[in-house]
């Protein structure tokens, strides 16, 4: 489905009442644009912030069902809000307003406006040509791991949507929740080992109880748990045993047991990334309490942020739990009948270690990633951080998103979680897989494009893809010597162009950020050119430019969508033609939406000036600079210190002028 | 077919998140926001990172932003007010005020998406907020980094001590809040490591009751900040902090470590605002039908973003305190329960 | 696959020092795969040299140009426009292609802008390993799949020499012992017994000159 045909553009040139200057013939400007453009009407103004000419615009724009505007003319803020405001009165878009200065830049000309305009409209245009395309996929969602945070996440995507959960063991606690379920079908004794194919359409290879089988889906949500382990050297060495519990084991235990007999709990010393052990002690305290137990809990910082806990540790004071603060070190010591901990109450630091003797110690485990992990992670080729467990440690995929389109993480998986944190990364993953509910799923055609006939089938690109979005496709069409080129999913690339800025031999091209349209941006530089993340980059010089609107008057910038985009090319086309200077802006170290695209960059500068000493000339003409989209004083710091450092070292002796 | 539509109440990191995702799947979006900008209170947060990114996830706020505005889908009110708001036959109706104008829209699903305010301390004048032009909010203090590009820039270099008190309206049953805010330890824990970046020399103390880190990795934060970045962690609460006719402000509190009264000096003091329900959303909630917890936020039915008022979802912070990840991952669920209703 | 590596571009600078006006030429065969010489590659070099001669004073002019294969004439052929209209070439294809670039122009010199290494393998971007020296006597089969000619440092036919430690060369610690990797298959494939297997030594004398081979059932010539 195109979308030109729908966009109806009216163009806008005013006169300012004589304000342009006189070098600049609109009418000139208004037949040039005739003889090129694509749009519905157009209309020379004296003063269009007269007036009469609100309403004579809103007539307008209703007469020619317009729905895009382009002013052109003096502009400022308050004149641009004027515009944005009568244009949503009448029902367009106020960010389908473009305007157009023709005044204060010092270089007026009836070519220039036309040049400057022509890219406007250019760009209008292509963000309207965005095609999009409905996607078959299936709505069928594999769930693996068949624990109770599995069958959480079953539970609520089978409201709409056929799931198959499976566990390579059989633990009770999920069975139990999901058995003659609607919409679930539970298969144990089975485990993940390869998957091929992209989101909507993933083929899954099984081995189930020995065979080898597959079957296909739509999305894959992995819900291995955590798993609980007692590490003794953070209790001075403790022996479990009858008067010493883990708290995952004391879960278990019948509490009827303990009427009378007094239980304490131990918090801190274990557990220090999730909130488990502190909801699990506040639920076991209290319902000791019910059971005529006396309960006690150590600990040093309460962790309540999560909803419902401090309501929980209210409710536990109030039914008579003791809470115990304690600094430092415990001591713990057993009898056969008895379990003690010594340990020092901050507010009575002189004092001798307090005694706490109780009938049973019960101690907070560690939580440590599933043991699966590793294998499963390979076999769907998704990435693991800190600690072993899933997900990549970068906040661009909290909560529920992996580097792979289509493959989303619930529960302990990606990190020990506590229950009502766990309920909202179900309703999270929900809503990702729910996507796929329909059989439809509608994305636009933005993926890169390659060109068969510079296809070396290198695999570069495939190699290179955070997403694992590329497949090689095998057609008699395609015209190389191989009749194979890489092949970007729709539903699996996230568009970041890594892809094509590793391509060895330019085969690949992302819609909107092709080389030529980036080289174009640099076709006659300024003394400073800034290729600039999107995500970071590009909104930082935005801030910036409010800051200090002068400083980026000798300074290029070219947006990429990520800087995994910037070939090395660009950095030395950019110097060859007349820069003096090239900067890299991009995200932080770990914080690339696109997982790696930020590594990519620092070793394309260190490429580059590589490169350009190999030719005698200085390295430092490029630099790169980290930051964030909120940074924009940190924008302008690198860029002064970028110019400083250019005019130390004077104009680029290597610029070819042509 | 007439598109559905959905009207999205709030242009914060949840809003726009809701919006984006709803747009993304083909539903026309009405976002209505009442300040001159969309972007909400996180837009205006610096950047934590060191020399690598701390994950505070502000940045994330602003790549939203600007993806939202670029979306032909999202129909942006700014500086628009609900009026009111209802059920009309299977859908809803509402009227707002956008530049001084009514408007008045239809959708058939409501997204609530209204954030929260930080804790009025008009009423409390014992930390001498609002009469000292050093005691500010740790959103005053990030908006200020942000802006001026460091803590140096903002306050002056003669900044030698500073103080972070922590729970300032948070977990205070005397005012009916029991509940933490669960940001404000963290968000301390980064601003202290910013500042220890720019200022080397400087003293940082965070007052604190029980330190809130959780997450991957963020279990040794306490630890991290007080070996690394030598902030000290006081486990008080101050009393009252003096002003004038002190030359510095005096902080009095209780060392739990010595049990001691305390006397110290700061040269600024930032507050841990509690995160609070939000005036409007009580009415808009009230209109809607919609129930709201014993603190004020909304309260989800069934599951946090499904609402008591069929069609009405709610996202982020006004369902309760929540970080930017964890707001955005609600956002998306919110939108994704929309879209079953809507399309399901 | 052929490995090659970039040269130095001082080099490079050397040999085309005398001339105003060269053709950058790559090749989508083996040297885009190993990313030496590909479209991308032929870019890079072409602005380097342009900017080295512009510092220099000596601007120089410099065309770019990539073909299928430069070890196929009727792909060289589609350099012809651009290899008259200068006076020199840069080809960064393979030894291979070079010559035949070079024989296919003459009397345009043309010059070598990578090294070519050795027959080898991709196993991960920017990482490669030779596999084959092309000896023209495969001993594949008694050595588990691993060539002991290409892979070990003393390309030693029956087993290793005292140097080798804890699996790795005495060369390098970098380089897996092949004799060890030789082993550790015929072990894990049940044929241990092959390592008993005496291979005999090769004749490294090229006593035939240069290898040549002719399919005569193939060839186009009658008889």
């Amino acid at each position: 489905m195109g979308k030109n045909e729908n966009i109806r553009l009216g163009i806008y040139l005013c006169d300012c009442e004589g304000k342009l200057v006189q070098s600049i013939d609109l009418n000139k400007i208004k037949s040039a644009i005739q003889s090129s453009a694509d749009f519905e009407y157009i209309r020379i103004a004296d003063l269009l912030c007269g007036k009469m000419e609100k309403e004579k615009i809103a007539h307008e724009i209703e007469k020619y069902s317009l729905n895009r505007l382009l002013i052109a003319g003096c502009t400022d803020p308050f004149i641009e809000r004027q515009f944005t405001v009568l244009a949503e009165e009448n029902g367009i878009n106020r960010y389908e307003v473009e305007f157009v200065d023709l005044i204060k830049s010092g270089k007026e000309s009836t070519k220039w406006a036309v040049s400057i305009i022509s890219e406007v409209l250019l760009q209008m245009q292509e963000r309207s040509a965005i095609v999009y395309e409905d996607f078959n996929v299936l709505p069928e969602v594999l769930v693996i791991g068949c624990g109770k945070e599995g069958a959480a996440a079953a539970l609520a995507v089978s409201e709409k949507q056929p799931v198959t959960v499976i566990d390579h063991d059989s633990p009770r606690e999920g069975i139990n929740l999901l058995n003659g379920k609607r919409n679930i079908t539970v298969k144990t004794g089975v485990k993940v080992v390869g998957l091929e194919g992209f989101p909507g359409q993933f083929l899954v290879r099984f081995l189930d109880n020995g065979k080898h089988v597959k079957q296909s889906f739509g999305a894959i949500i992995v819900a291995l748990e955590a798993q609980a382990v007692f590490d003794k050297v953070k209790y001075n060495g403790v022996q479990l045993g009858e008067r010493v519990l883990r708290l995952s084991q004391f879960r278990q235990s019948d509490k009827d047991q303990y009427a009378g007999r007094k239980v304490a709990f131990v918090l801190g010393q274990a557990d220090q990334d999730s909130l488990l052990s502190y909801a699990a002690a506040l639920t076991e305290a209290i319902a000791l309490r019910e059971k005529g137990a006396e309960a006690s809990i150590l600990y040093d910082d309460m962790k309540v942020s999560a909803d419902q806990l401090e309501q929980d540790y209210e409710r536990a004071r109030a039914r008579g739990v003791n809470f115990l603060k304690y600094n430092g070190e415990l001591q713990i010591v057993t009898t056969d009948v008895a379990a003690t901990v010594r340990y020092r109450e901050p507010f009575l630091p002189q004092s001798e270690p307090i005694r706490l003797v109780s009938d049973c110690l019960v101690l907070a485990d560690d939580y440590q990633s599933n043991a699966a992990t590793e294998e499963l992670a390979a076999a769907l080729e998704v990435r693991t951080g800190p600690g072993g467990f899933f997900q990549d440690d970068n906040v661009h995929f909290l909560p529920v998103m992996s580097n792979r389109e289509g493959i989303y993480f619930v529960g302990g998986c990606h990190g020990p979680i506590h229950g009502i944190e766990l309920n909202k990364e179900v309703e999270a993953v929900k809503a990702e897989v729910g996507r796929f509910a329909s059989g439809k799923v509608r994305a636009p055609l933005l993926q890169p494009r390659v060109t068969a006939e510079q296809c070396a089938v290198c695999l570069t690109c495939y190699r290179c893809c955070p997403h694992h979005a590329i497949e090689i496709v095998h057609d008699q069409s395609l015209n190389n010597m191989y009749h194979s080129a890489a092949h970007m999913n729709a539903l699996a690339c996230r568009r970041c162009g890594t892809c094509a800025a590793e391509c060895p031999g330019k085969a690949i091209q992302l819609p909107l950020f092709s080389d030529q349209e980036i080289l174009q941006q640099v076709s006659k530089p300024p003394k400073l050119v800034a290729y600039a993340c999107e995500n970071s980059g590009a909104l930082a010089a935005e801030y910036a430019r409010s800051l200090d609107p002068r400083l980026q008057e000798n300074l290029q910038i070219v947006s990429v969508p990520c800087s995994g985009k910037i070939d090395a090319l660009y950095l030395l086309k950019a110097l060859e033609r007349g820069a003096d200077g090239v900067l890299l802006l991009v995200c932080h170290k770990e914080n690339c939406k696109y997982v790696w695209g930020n590594e990519r960059a620092d070793k394309r500068k260190e490429q580059v000036q590589r490169r350009l000493e190999e030719v005698g000339l200085e390295g430092d003409r490029v630099e790169i600079v980290h930051l964030a989209a909120n940074q924009g004083n940190q924008f302008n710091a690198s860029v002064r210190s970028m110019v400083e450092r250019i005019n130390q070292l004077g104009a680029n002796p290597g610029k070819v002028i042509k | 077919m007439e598109k559905k539509k959905v009207l999205v109440i709030g242009g914060g990191a949840a809003g726009m998140t809701s919006a984006l995702e709803m747009a993304e799947r083909g539903i026309e979006v009405i976002l209505v926001e009442k300040e001159t900008e969309i972007g909400g209170r996180a837009a205006t947060y610096c950047c934590k990172a060191t020399d690598e990114c701390n994950r505070c996830a502000a940045c994330l706020v602003l790549q939203q932003r600007d993806q939202v505005m670029q979306n032909p889908n999202i129909r942006i009110y700014t500086n628009a007010q609900v009026k009111e708001i209802g059920k009309k036959g299977s859908g809803f109706s509402v009227k707002i005020v956008y530049d001084d104008k009514p408007v008045s829209l239809e959708s058939q699903a409501v997204i609530l998406a209204t954030g929260f305010d930080p804790y009025d301390l008009s009423k409390r004048n014992e930390f001498a907020y609002g009469q000292e032009k050093n005691v500010v909010s740790g959103q005053e203090l990030e908006q200020a980094i942000k802006e001026k590009g460091s803590i140096a820039a903002a306050y002056g270099d003669d900044i030698k001590k500073i103080g972070f008190i922590q729970c300032v309206g948070s977990r205070d049953l005397s005012i009916g809040n029991g509940y933490c805010s669960r940001v404000c330890c963290m968000y301390a824990a980064r601003l202290a490591k910013v500042i220890r970046k720019d200022m080397p020399d400087a003293e940082i103390d965070i007052f604190y009751m029980d330190f809130q880190s959780f997450g991957k990795g963020f279990g040794e934060y306490k630890e991290n900040i007080q070996k690394t970045d030598h902030v000290k962690l006081i486990r008080a609460i101050p009393s009252k902090i003096y002003g004038f006719p002190y030359d510095r402000l005096t902080v009095r509190y209780t060392d739990s470590f010595s049990g001691t009264q305390c006397e110290d000096k700061y040269d600024l003091i930032v507050l841990s605002l509690a995160i609070t329900p939000t005036e409007g959303s009580r009415q808009l909630a009230e209109q809607l039908g919609v129930n709201t917890d014993s603190y004020g936020f909304m309260a989800g039915e069934e599951c946090s973003v499904k609402t008591s008022q069929r069609g009405v979802f709610l996202a982020g912070v006004c369902q309760g305190p929540k970080d930017i990840p964890q707001t955005i991952g609600h956002a998306k669920a919110a939108a994704g329960e929309a879209y079953l209703y809507l399309c399901g | 696959m052929i490995i090659v590596d970039n040269k130095a571009v001082e080099d490079v600078l050397q040999m085309i020092a005398p001339y105003k006006k060269v053709l950058v030429a790559g090749c989508y065969g083996c040297v885009t795969v190993c990313l030496a010489g590909g479209e991308k590659e032929v870019g890079l070099l072409a602005s380097q040299i342009r900017m080295a001669r512009q510092k220099e004073g000596n601007p120089i002019e410099v065309l770019e140009q990539t073909v299928e294969r430069q070890c196929d004439k009727e792909y060289l052929v589609k350099f012809q426009d651009n290899a008259r209209d200068v006076e020199a070439i840069v080809s960064l294809a393979c030894g291979i292609g070079i010559q035949y670039l070079a024989e296919v122009y003459e009397p345009v010199p043309v010059f070598p802008g990578v090294n070519t290494q050795f027959l080898g393998a991709n196993r991960d971007v920017g990482k490669w390993e030779e596999f084959c020296m092309a000896c023209g006597e495969c001993v594949l089969d008694k050595t588990g799949g691993i060539c002991p000619i290409a892979r070990c440092s003393k390309s030693l036919l029956n087993g290793p020499c005292g140097g080798s430690q804890f699996g790795k060369c005495e060369v390098s610690k970098d380089i897996d012992c092949a004799w060890q990797l030789i082993y550790d298959r015929l072990k894990s494939l049940g044929q241990l017994d092959k390592m008993a297997e005496y291979i005999p030594a090769k004749n490294w004398h090229r006593d035939k000159g240069p290898r040549k081979l002719v399919k005569e059932e193939l060839t186009l010539e009658r008889d």
